[in-house]
């Protein structure tokens, strides 16, 4: 019994995670994107980009949606029904979030995955890839926070006046919604391109539905010559990252094992620092990590980072699944040859 | 020839004025509902054409039958002049009503659905549907409803613009009639517009009658974004069968059922797609082309270091 434990151990920790959340992925796309078919329904409070513009294949629908229209209330309703319907929606977005934590990211999200295949397309061509410069890195990072407060911020005010401020038009309900790429690009995958159009009945509604337009274009393009290009500006990923310290699913980091060797960071899609820097922190879930767990497979040390969920190892670097992977790489590349 | 159509246009004629259909006296806004106090939506029924109608005052004798999003279906048996439902939970209802009686030993049995959905439930009962947040429940139904003989149903429209939620000019809306849950195949549905257009949909060879939302050729109501105008579909069915209802001993029956409905102008008025193509692929262009520069310019820059060195 417990050599069989040891050894599905050993097998999980060895295994090739590139084909694992390859298939993952593709798995969780189908669910997402064409579940509602099969009568797949896990509500609408979903911590992914689970568009709920593609009415007839969704298998759930997208939490940032619902947040949007609930906001857009008159204040005085959120005494009422309204109110307490948004309690119970922002409970059940965190309850969805922390069983998966940021994982919905590197695994779940639709969008994620379109620019996992976009990154392998490009692979495929050979062409270089491009990487944000340091300079720059920190403002775009603040972007998210600033689409994240935004998006909060404008139904709000459709409804209500605030700081005496005049009113929104109702053109901006929905505005993260209009400049998603996710709302043209995942009907798109049903065969439904009816969420490429530029409105042209007020001009908020211009603005927005050309926004959204910029927004396609620029993340078919970003998403081909930089890995995960559109989820450093991820309002999504923001609002996860309020709710992630209690999460069940975590990235954690004995720092006594870890030699600074640099290949976790070199693995990282989202160029994060800290993974290879930071030996003083435990938990090395930040605010950009998609917890592809990349860096896990990429580590050459036994037991210095680890996937864990609710206190249980359930991936974690060992020198021989290092090895392994390495041998499998230069496999591929010997076959590429 | 000219009989039949004589015919045509009498039994027309008959069928606009004896149709029924539901019509909601008030739609309130979202979230006027307090704590403890239950959605409330007032309907009253109307007889005869989108244009020239009247309200019923007595509905003694009708039954409505109300279908929630779970299937759950409720019976109440009609007093008054107006239908006031209290709705539990948030998403869609469907309304049935029906009124029969016996005329010259022949069996009216006038029918009329009406669809709404309700924004806001009673939140002692239906906290656990906001905790679950369905989603799939559609504003169509699967199949036709056991407690009605006779039957009109709606399916998924068919529509080429990108919102799902109303009906819209040029939108297709496809349906089928049942008799005691059998499809008919040789059948047509009345179609009227609150502007007063009108016509007869002939159903195809499986059944199915297509209404396409005619265009206003009005000049003042296009492009109209918050335009709404009412339609009307009715379907009649005359049938040998004889009984006794109320008492009263009949030979034939004679159906009829309407579904009213409300559309806007297409948001295709308003809107381009053509233009949102060329701005994704125009911004790919740009993007790609500034790439493919700042990319050929970084990568001069050394051998250019390189040559002055030497």
């Amino acid at each position: 019994m417990t050599k069989n434990k040891f050894s599905l151990r050993r097998a999980v920790n060895n295994m090739n995670l590139v084909r694992f959340r390859f298939w993952f992925q593709i798995v969780a796309f189908a669910l997402i994107v064409y579940g509602g078919y099969i009568g797949l329904d896990l509500g609408d409070k979903l911590p992914t980009f689970a568009c709920v513009f593609n009415s007839e294949g969704t298998g759930g629908k997208c939490y940032v949606g619902e947040l949007q229209h609930d906001l857009k209330h008159p204040l005085e309703g959120f005494v009422g029904f309204a109110g307490y319907a948004f309690l119970i929606s922002l409970g059940m977005f965190a309850v969805w979030f922390w069983v998966l934590n940021k994982g919905w990211c590197g695994f779940v999200c639709p969008l994620g995955t379109m620019q996992d295949w976009l990154t392998m397309a490009r692979e495929k061509t050979k062409i270089r890839y491009s990487e944000y410069s340091w300079a720059n890195r920190g403002k775009i990072k603040s972007i998210k926070y600033i689409l994240l407060i935004l998006l909060l911020l404008l139904p709000v005010m459709i409804a209500n006046s605030v700081f005496g401020l005049p009113k929104l038009p109702n053109g901006l309900s929905m505005p993260f919604c209009d400049i998603c790429p996710g709302r043209m690009m995942i009907p798109a995958f049903t065969g439904d391109f009816n969420q490429f159009y530029i409105d042209f009945s007020s001009k908020t509604d211009i603005v927005m539905t050309t926004i959204g337009m910029i927004m396609t274009g620029l993340f078919l393009v970003g998403s081909f010559i930089k890995k995960r290009f559109f989820c450093y500006f991820c309002p999504m990923a923001a609002l996860q990252y309020v709710f992630s310290k209690p999460a069940l699913l975590k990235l954690y980091k004995d720092g006594s094992k870890c030699t600074k060797c640099g290949d976790c960071y070199r693995a990282c899609d989202m160029d994060i620092l800290e993974i290879a820097d930071d030996v003083t922190s435990k938990n090395l879930v930040t605010e950009d990590c998609t917890l592809c767990l990349k860096c896990v497979a990429a580590c050459p040390e036994d037991g210095c980072l680890e996937a864990n969920f609710m206190g249980a190892t359930i991936f974690e670097s060992t020198k021989e699944g290092f090895l392994v992977r390495m041998a499998m790489d230069q496999n591929k590349e010997n076959h590429a040859h | 020839m000219k009989k039949i159509v004589l015919v045509l246009v009498t039994l027309l004629v008959s069928l606009w004025a004896d149709t029924l259909w539901l019509d909601e006296t008030k739609k309130k806004k979202c979230c006027e509902a307090k704590l403890g106090v239950l959605p409330l939506k007032e309907l009253s029924v109307k007889s005869g054409t989108l244009q020239e109608n009247e309200k019923l005052k007595d509905l003694n004798g009708s039954v409505l039958y109300i279908r929630d999003m779970d299937g759950k279906i409720e019976e109440h048996n009609l007093s008054g002049s107006k239908i006031t439902v209290t709705p539990q939970y948030k998403g869609n209802y469907h309304l049935f009503l029906k009124h029969q009686e016996v005329v010259d030993g022949v069996l009216n049995v006038q029918l009329s659905t009406y669809r709404f959905y309700n924004k806001e439930g009673n939140l002692s009962c239906s906290w656990t549907k906001e905790v679950r947040g369905k989603t799939s429940d559609s504003r169509y139904l699967s199949e036709p409803l056991p407690q009605l003989p006779f039957q009109l149903m709606m399916e998924k429209t068919i529509h080429n613009h990108h919102v799902n939620c109303c009906l819209y000019v040029g939108d297709i809306i496809p349906l089928k009639v049942y008799y005691k849950g059998e499809l008919l195949k040789d059948v047509s549905v009345d179609v009227e517009l609150e502007s007063g257009w009108k016509n007869i949909i002939k159903s195809n060879n499986e059944g199915m009658m297509m209404v396409e939302i005619p265009k206003s050729t009005y000049e003042q109501e296009k492009g109209d974004k918050k335009r709404s105008e009412k339609l009307l579909v009715s379907a009649t069915y005359d049938v040998n069968e004889s009984g006794v209802y109320d008492g009263k001993s009949y030979t034939s029956a004679h159906y009829v059922m309407s579904i009213p409905l409300s559309f806007g102008d297409t948001p295709l008025e308003y809107e381009s797609k053509t233009l949102a193509f060329a701005t994704v692929i125009g911004v790919m262009l740009v993007f790609s082309l500034g790439l493919y520069y700042n990319r050929r310019r970084k990568r001069k820059t050394p051998k250019e270091i390189y040559f002055d060195e030497e």
